[in-house]
């Protein structure tokens, strides 16, 4: 399947709480491009997961209308073109790494899938190095292997879209920083569109093709970036002066780094 | 990476990657763990015949251990008929609150209209003392078994109705965003992954319930019966023969020990099976 790009035009998301309005989002506008990995960094508050939700189709926002490819976002759901990857891999602590990632694919293709499930379900382990895991339960995963495992559950129904809510917030700095590289040869080799929301701003920088820099109330996209440093992005990448450059300009347009800490 | 950008989360990995320790030392440990309270045990049993025997209490105010245990001997085709009575009231009464109390669960989970209408009605109902409808069971429903059964279920789905409820409810939001995801139907959520989520608290929801059900039957026989343990105690009572009541109420004591460690082994059976996590408080 070809990857979609999504078309976002006047978002607005306004949640109301006992009578008062609360803005989430006011006006967005985004193009996100086929094949392109897309970064919405902000912090806590700016409604990027929000964002997110919307994107891919799974919130209906107060106003405005999204686009994946040629369909509506509902019926981009409906023809599963969007794959999910959380915070925390909310994985089902009974099933084996195997039957988790083989979980929708079951769901989907009934009894008769369940075969073609599981050999799909050991590829997508495969893809993401966790080949020898496939027998284990959730509970004797590292946190690093559990979130590859609801990464390859989310690849496993070949989704054109990936949509990923900061995956690696919950894991330490240098299990974070091996996803990382792990992600971006994962994305450089099933070429889906990668919408990946985080607050952290070299995450993003290391990541993007383009990052999206969103501020709070209301939230907002406050500026656009492209991130012109050359592929495949590796250890050395964050040595190269325009990636700290990168980095310099975000944390100032984010004052001084204090809205990461604080969030 | 400079410091400002290595801030991460510090939940880092949530599960430690110790495994469980081997199954022998657990054993072993288990032992280590029963034999105090088993000495205890057996220092009360010699006290209270010591002190029966040296103060020559009357065996009308209280039997002996000793006492007791030949009453049982001697007495045994009626305690045994009589524990098999009660043990049938029990069994069939809990295996119905289980049904019912899952179903009601199952529904009230399922329709949330159901769970606004029917639940705060279950709570309301939780609050009628269960032992003052006894007599009215009886009058209803005679000497015979129905009147036992329906008393164990009005005292004992309620557990399990609240846990599983509970249970159904714990679901992780992701896992629901997620299976929404792929258009899963209500049902299929239910089934996949909601029920099994709330396995876990089902069991402890039937642990209760297994003790609250010996409580029901004992409670229906008091107030009506012409068998089993409670009827036996109460004749015991009105004849003056302590030691018949005294045997009677260690039998029960005995079957609901018995029926809670069943209960607690085919929890920890199906946690194994299915790889459950299982609900802590397994003693």
């Amino acid at each position: 399947m070809n990857p979609s790009g999504i078309r976002a035009r006047g978002i607005e998301m306004v949640f109301s709480h006992g009578g008062i309005d609360q803005v989430v989002l006011d006006g967005v506008d985004l193009d996100i491009p086929a094949g392109g990995f897309v970064t919405l960094l902000g912090p806590s508050g700016c409604g990027k997961s929000t964002l997110l939700k919307i994107l891919g189709g799974l919130l209906r926002p107060t106003a405005g209308s999204v686009r994946v490819g040629e369909l509506s976002a509902e019926d981009a759901v409906k023809s599963r073109e969007i794959g999910l990857v959380f915070q925390r891999p909310a994985l089902l602590p009974w099933k084996t790494a195997t039957g988790n990632v083989a979980l929708l694919n079951e769901l989907v293709g009934g009894r008769r899938a369940k075969a073609s499930a599981r050999a799909t379900a050991e590829k997508m382990l495969d893809l993401v190095g966790l080949a020898d895991a496939g027998s284990k339960i959730p509970e004797k995963l590292s946190g690093g292997m559990a979130q590859r495992v609801s990464i390859a559950r989310a690849l496993a129904l070949d989704p054109t879209i990936l949509l990923m809510d900061e995956p690696f917030g919950a894991l330490d700095a240098i299990t974070r920083d091996r996803m990382n590289t792990s992600l971006l040869d994962i994305w450089s080799r099933t070429g889906k569109t990668v919408v990946f929301v985080t607050h952290s701003i070299s995450e993003a920088v290391f990541l993007s093709d383009e990052i999206h820099l969103m501020d709070s109330d209301p939230g907002r996209i406050v500026e656009s970036l492209s991130v012109e440093l050359p592929r495949p992005r590796t250890g050395d990448t964050i040595d190269d002066p325009r990636f700290v450059e990168y980095e310099h300009h975000l944390r100032k347009r984010l004052g001084s780094g204090a809205t990461e800490q604080a969030s | 990476m400079s410091e400002a950008t290595v801030v991460s989360r510090d939940a880092g990995e949530r599960r430690p990657a110790a495994g469980p320790p081997a199954r022998r030392s657990l054993l072993r440990r288990r032992l280590a763990d029963i034999w105090p309270s088993a000495f205890l045990f057996v220092v009360a049993i010699a006290t209270w015949e010591l002190v029966v025997e040296v103060f020559d209490i009357s065996s009308f105010t209280i039997a002996k251990p000793s006492e007791i245990v030949s009453e049982i001997w001697e007495m045994r085709e009626l305690l045994l008929d009589s524990t098999w009575i009660t043990t049938q009231e029990i069994i069939y009464g809990f295996v119905l609150s289980a049904i019912i109390g899952a179903l009601l669960a199952l529904a009230v989970a399922r329709f949330a209209w159901l769970d606004r209408a029917l639940y705060p009605l279950i709570v309301l109902f939780q609050n009628v003392p269960k032992v003052a409808l006894a007599p009215i069971l009886i009058l209803w429903f005679g000497y015979e078994m129905t009147p036992k059964l329906l008393l164990v279920v009005a005292i004992a789905f309620f557990p399990i109705t609240v846990n599983m409820r509970v249970g159904l409810a714990a679901v992780d939001p992701d896992l629901h965003l997620l299976m929404r995801s792929v258009g899963a139907t209500r049902g299929q959520i239910l089934r996949r992954i909601q029920i099994p989520t709330s396995l876990p608290y089902l069991f402890a929801g039937l642990r209760i319930a297994i003790t609250f059900s010996v409580i029901g039957a004992i409670v229906a026989e008091f107030a009506g019966a012409s068998e089993g343990l409670g009827y036996i105690i109460q004749f015991g009572s009105t004849q003056l023969d302590t030691p018949l009541v005294f045997a009677g109420l260690t039998l029960i004591s005995i079957l609901g020990l018995v029926l809670y460690y069943a209960m607690s082994a085919l929890e920890w059976l199906v946690a194994r099976r299915l790889s459950l996590p299982s609900s802590a408080t397994t003693t």
